[in-house]
């Protein structure tokens, strides 16, 4: 299996976002599988959807530039797709879902038909994960909602096939949590996604 | 106290932009004072410091309104990027709260996809406003098929509610 990573190190913990994302590669190539990492920080992937990309956006070339090209690329080859991200505002932080809004466009994701509207286009991809850090207790995520959850759970879920399998690993108290904890989640990061 | 408008689609040529001058025709009409923040105009970038216009704009704000699109069930990532600036101090004086927003499918799909845009606004932004605004949500379903004579009626009652909302 081919399996991409998303990862979105933002913020100050981008370390430790980096490190997650180590060791679910890692995790990945020791079962077999072959990894593609798209870090939206290191490549100074820009989120905002410009002018350009948006007059394209229901042509038959959507994609306006190398950047976002070179990512669909990686989309399209993929048989897995991860998604590494600190929880912010409860939803993605915006250098992953501009990411989001600017690489899964029609013809990527989706095709829009005259009539039928939206039908799936991640058919390619078998297995969906999320990996999230949380800076608030899993009871106060409870209570405020997961929305990058949603979107990702939900939304790019829908644009897969019947066969999408869709997992998630998150970590909750990330502002209180030693040393330990961390070193405990990533070894949980390796462990998951050996098995994937 | 002003009305602080925030604008996000990057084409000046969309329905979004023409609901966006309806909200500031609106905001005439009932005669009040705004702040207008068009982030793509002001080409506004989410990787440096808060602009400290918006900071002060913000700060003494009793209403906030945002206009924008929704892609993958929320707001661009522009807009969140501002929004995740904009409370991360407190707001002390928001106390109407609206967005005005379309989205390409169908209430049903955008239902089953999670919505997961207005959960942040009620859940989380919402919370950052001292007062707990409620959140009034205008939005056009189903852009995509719709009609001339639906956008424009949307565009209508969007200017009359945003008059009557912040008198």
């Amino acid at each position: 299996m081919r399996v991409l990573l998303v990862i979105d190190p933002i913020r100050d913990d981008g370390e430790f976002v980096r490190q997650i994302a180590a060791a679910a590669a890692g995790g990945l190539e020791r079962s077999g599988h072959d990894v593609d990492i798209v870090d939206v920080v290191a490549r100074r992937f820009s989120p905002v959807m410009s002018g350009d990309d948006r007059r394209s956006y229901f042509t038959e070339h959507p994609l306006t530039c190398s950047e976002t090209t070179a990512s669909a690329d990686l989309v399209r080859r993929a048989d897995g797709l991860v998604f590494v991200y600190p929880t912010t505002l409860s939803t993605l932080p915006p250098g992953l879902k501009g990411w989001i809004d600017r690489v899964l466009v029609p013809g990527v994701a989706f095709t829009i038909g005259d009539r039928t509207g939206a039908t799936r286009g991640l058919s390619n991809i078998r297995r969906l994960t999320g990996i999230t850090i949380h800076d608030e207790s899993r009871r106060a995520v409870w209570r405020q909602g997961d929305q990058g959850r949603r979107l990702i759970g939900r939304n790019v879920r829908l644009c897969g096939g019947l066969r999408m399998r869709s997992s998630w690993i998150a970590m909750y108290g990330g502002t209180s949590a030693s040393d330990d904890d961390r070193v405990r989640f990533l070894r949980t990061v390796e462990r998951r996604m050996g098995r994937l | 106290m002003t009305v602080v408008v925030v604008h996000a689609h990057p084409c000046r040529e969309s329905y979004v932009a023409s609901l966006c001058e309806r909200v500031l025709v609106g905001l005439d009409r009932g005669g009040r004072d705004h702040h207008f923040i068009d982030l793509y105009e002001r080409r506004y970038d989410p990787f440096l410091p808060f602009p400290i216009e918006d900071a002060e704009s913000v700060a003494v704000a009793d209403s906030l309104v945002l206009v924008h699109p929704t892609w993958w069930t929320s707001q661009p990532a522009i807009l969140l990027a501002w929004l995740g600036q904009a409370v991360e101090t407190e707001l002390p004086g928001v106390r109407t709260l609206v967005t005005v927003t379309t989205h390409g499918g169908s209430r049903l799909a955008n239902r089953v996809a999670g919505e997961s845009g207005a959960r942040v606004i009620d859940r989380v932004v919402r919370v950052r406003c001292a007062q707990r605004p409620p959140h009034r949500r205008l939005a056009l379903y189903g852009l995509d098929r719709s009609t001339l004579r639906r956008r424009v009626a949307f565009l209508d009652r969007v200017e009359s509610e945003i008059a009557e909302l912040v008198e």
